[in-house]
C-alpha cells in the first residue's frame, strides 16, 4: 500500500509540476505581451502627437497660474481633439487588461508561491 | 504534519499547499483499493485504477465542495473509472472475422442453417445486416435508416454479440 501512495503522489506531483510551470509561463508571457503591445502603441502615439505639435500645448503649464486659468479648457479641448483617438482608445485597452492581469497575478501569487515550496520540497528533498 | 479535518486539508490543497494531498492519500487509498479490488481481479489494474481516481480528485480539487465529505466522492469517482475500464475492456465481435463474413456468403446470406438464428432478430437489424452484408458504410447505413451514425454503430455491435450468443447456443 506504501509504494501505491507513493506512486500516486509521484504522479500527482508530475501533473502538478507541469501545470504550475505552464501556468507561470503564461502569466508572466501574457503579461510581457501587453507591455510590449502598449509599448508600440504608445511610442506611435507619442510619435503622432510630436509630428502634430500636439505636445508642444502642455508647455502652458510652464506659464503663470492666471494664464494656465485662462486658457487650460481651450488647451484641453484642442488637446483631445488633436489626439489620435484609435491609438488612445488601444492605450487605455491595454492599460485596463495590465492592470487586471497585475491584480490577478498578487491575488494567486500566495498561492503560486505554496505550490512551487512544495514541489521543491518533493523533487529536491 | 498535525492530524487535520478533511475540510481544512482540502482548503489548504487549494490555497497551493499541495503537500497535504499526501494526507488525503495515505487516509483513504486502503478504502478505494478495496473498493476497487472487488470489483476487478487483476491487480496490476486495480493499482492504475486507484492512481486514476487519486489523480481525477486532484484535477476537481478545486470545484470540490470542502463542507462535503470527501469518501463519497471519492468512490464516485472510482465508479466513474471501473465504468470507464469496463467500457475500454468491451467484449467486440469483428465482422471481418465473425460469424457473418466468415461462415455466410453474400448470396447466401439466408441459408437454412442461419436462418433460425438471424429470424430471432429484430426487421431493424436484420435490415441493417443486410445492408452491411452488401458492403455499405455505417454512414451510408445511417443516412438510408435515417438513424444517427452511432446509434447503427450501437445496433451493429449489439447484433453481432446476439449473432455470437445464438450461434453459440446451437
Amino acid at each position: 500500500m506504501r509504494k501505491l501512495e507513493k506512486k500516486i503522489l509521484k504522479k500527482v506531483y508530475s501533473f502538478e509540476t507541469k501545470r504550475t510551470i505552464t501556468e507561470i509561463i503564461l502569466r508572466i508571457g501574457s503579461i510581457l505581451v501587453v507591455i510590449a503591445a502598449g509599448t508600440v502603441v504608445v511610442v506611435s502615439l507619442l510619435r503622432q502627437l510630436i509630428e502634430q505639435q500636439t505636445l508642444d500645448m502642455l508647455e502652458i503649464f510652464q506659464e503663470d497660474k492666471e494664464i494656465i486659468k485662462q486658457y487650460l479648457s481651450d488647451v484641453l479641448n484642442t488637446f483631445y481633439q488633436e489626439l489620435p483617438k484609435n491609438e488612445t482608445i488601444w492605450v487605455i485597452i491595454l492599460f485596463i487588461f495590465f492592470i487586471l492581469l497585475i491584480l490577478f497575478f498578487i491575488k494567486n501569487f500566495e498561492k503560486i508561491n505554496n505550490r512551487i515550496k512544495a514541489l521543491k520540497i518533493y523533487w529536491f528533498k | 504534519m498535525k492530524k487535520l479535518a478533511d475540510k481544512e486539508v482540502i482548503q489548504k490543497i487549494k490555497n497551493g499547499e499541495i503537500d497535504y494531498f499526501s494526507v488525503i492519500v495515505e487516509e483513504y487509498t486502503a478504502q478505494i483499493y478495496r473498493y476497487i479490488k472487488a470489483k476487478l481481479f487483476q491487480k496490476l489494474d486495480v493499482d492504475d485504477l486507484v492512481q486514476n481516481t487519486f489523480i481525477s480528485f486532484y484535477k476537481a480539487i478545486s470545484w470540490f465542495d470542502e463542507t462535503k465529505p470527501m469518501l463519497p466522492y471519492l468512490y464516485q469517482i472510482a465508479k466513474n473509472e471501473l465504468k470507464m475500464y469496463y467500457r475500454s475492456h468491451k467484449e467486440t465481435v469483428s465482422l471481418d472475422e465473425g460469424l457473418i463474413e466468415t461462415k455466410i456468403g453474400e448470396d447466401d446470406f439466408y441459408t437454412e442453417d442461419y436462418s433460425p438464428i438471424l429470424e430471432k432478430l429484430s426487421k431493424e437489424q436484420q435490415e441493417i445486416l443486410q445492408l452491411l452484408q452488401k458492403g455499405y458504410s455505417y454512414e451510408e447505413i445511417a443516412k438510408k435508416c435515417d438513424r444517427p451514425i452511432n446509434t447503427i454503430r450501437t445496433i451493429i455491435r449489439r447484433t453481432r454479440l446476439q449473432v455470437k450468443r445464438l450461434y453459440e447456443k446451437t
